[in-house]
């Protein structure tokens, strides 16, 4: 039990981060970068090969440039563009196409700090919540990695073959309910008064958080 | 018909979906009016008890148990449901002002159309099963619940407080809050 409320604590701590930063960056920002994360990932999901061929050709056409294709023999130039390995070979492609979407995904990051300006990206309950859906996709690509850090046989994670965000967010909210759940074992504990409490909360929070309440007139 | 909990998470969730419509600033209007009704309803019981089976016995000539019950859960759940009607149309009692902007506020109203979903449907279902479903003599009802809906009859609003008083509570605090602005 308390194993698993340390997890919840440090999963809403980690959400509540992002939350903020994303309200920090605003909405436009925010919406930048989940934007090319969904996309970039939807579309090396779907043209790998494309963009693997893309890679293999550029490293092909560096063999020929530094084997002297432009300036020395061509014969030899040739000669070393045939024997030259694939840059990425079909094992590394899984691996090559994650990095790929982890570079785009974080250069989108930076880029968008200073590309898009504060006035146009403004600071509203949207930002906070794509700015935790950014959190939450840090969270798919950097985890397993960091996690092989930790384990103590240093075995690697299959980069890449495990993204999956709707299983990232599926696990969180069972996290979630499980905790709802233990408050509300509490409450029950405290009998009608708990509940009457906790309902009571509940309206006053929706009740006050509408601005300008139109006062009666006396 | 099916699982008598279908029916009425039906309902609930229709009432949600009216109340992410109305928007929450309208809807805690209804809540209260809807939590007045509840504890109106509640307090009351044993009078209004009395006064519906003598209805049913001098008035209407009712001798059959289920005929009685049947009669009595039907005027609870018409007041009921006028009261709750009365909340929803014409001239309603709103928290005037700006509500939240979207997404909180539209996450708001749905919590406190879930809230009035539940409120309303499990009103209505209390008086189901209170009188062992009377509507199983008007419409075919298996009358064995599921598991589910026996777990979910010990959290309806009138059994959830065992003093019907503490519906006030929130009541009053809505009222402050209106009133105060």
């Amino acid at each position: 039990m308390t194993g698993q409320a340390a997890i919840i604590v440090s999963f809403l701590i980690y959400i509540a981060f992002f939350g903020w930063l994303g309200f920090r960056r605003g909405v436009r920002r925010e919406l930048t970068v989940f934007g090319v994360a969904l996309a970039s990932w939807l579309v090396l999901q779907e043209r790998s090969e494309i963009v693997v061929t893309f890679a293999n050709l550029f490293g092909a056409a560096f063999s020929f440039a530094t084997s002297g294709g432009f300036t020395g023999s061509t014969d030899d130039a040739f000669a070393a563009l045939a024997n030259a390995p694939e840059l990425v070979s079909a094992d590394a492609q899984t691996s090559f196409l994650f990095i790929v979407w982890v570079v785009l995904f974080v250069v989108t990051y930076a880029v968008t700090n200073f590309a898009i300006q504060d006035k146009n990206s403004p600071r509203n309950g949207w930002a906070i919540l794509f700015g935790v859906l950014n959190g939450l996709f840090f969270g798919v690509v950097f985890v397993p990695s960091l996690q092989a850090l930790f384990a103590p046989d240093g075995t690697l994670p299959n980069l890449g073959a495990d993204l999956n965000l709707l299983e990232l967010i599926a696990a969180g909210i069972a996290l979630l309910w499980n905790g709802v759940s233990s408050v509300w074992t509490l409450v029950e504990s405290a009998g009608s008064l708990g509940l009457i409490v906790i309902l009571t909360l509940l309206l006053v929070l929706a009740a006050t958080s509408i601005k300008g309440n139109a006062k009666v007139k006396s | 018909m099916g699982p008598v909990e279908v029916t009425f998470i039906s309902i609930g969730l229709m009432v949600t979906l009216i109340g992410l419509a109305r928007g929450y600033a309208k809807e805690l209007g209804s809540t209260l009016i809807i939590l007045v009704a509840i504890f109106i309803l509640t307090f009351f019981k044993e009078p209004l008890d009395g006064a519906f089976a003598t209805l049913g016995t001098q008035l209407l000539g009712l001798t059959d148990d289920g005929a009685k019950a049947l009669l009595t859960s039907t005027l609870y759940s018409v007041i009921f449901a006028a009261i709750v009607f009365s909340s929803y149309a014409g001239r309603t009692l709103s928290f005037g002002g700006t509500p939240a902007p979207p997404p909180q506020g539209t996450l708001i109203s749905l919590g406190i159309g879930l809230l009035n979903g539940y409120l309303i449907a499990g009103t209505l279902w209390y008086y189901q099963d209170v009188y062992e479903y009377p509507i199983s003599r008007l419409v075919t009802f298996d009358s064995t619940l599921t598991s589910t809906a026996e777990t979910l009859v010990k959290y309806l609003p009138q059994s959830l407080f065992e003093n019907p008083v503490y519906w006030i509570v929130p009541v009053a605090v809505l009222l402050i809050i209106r009133v105060r602005g």
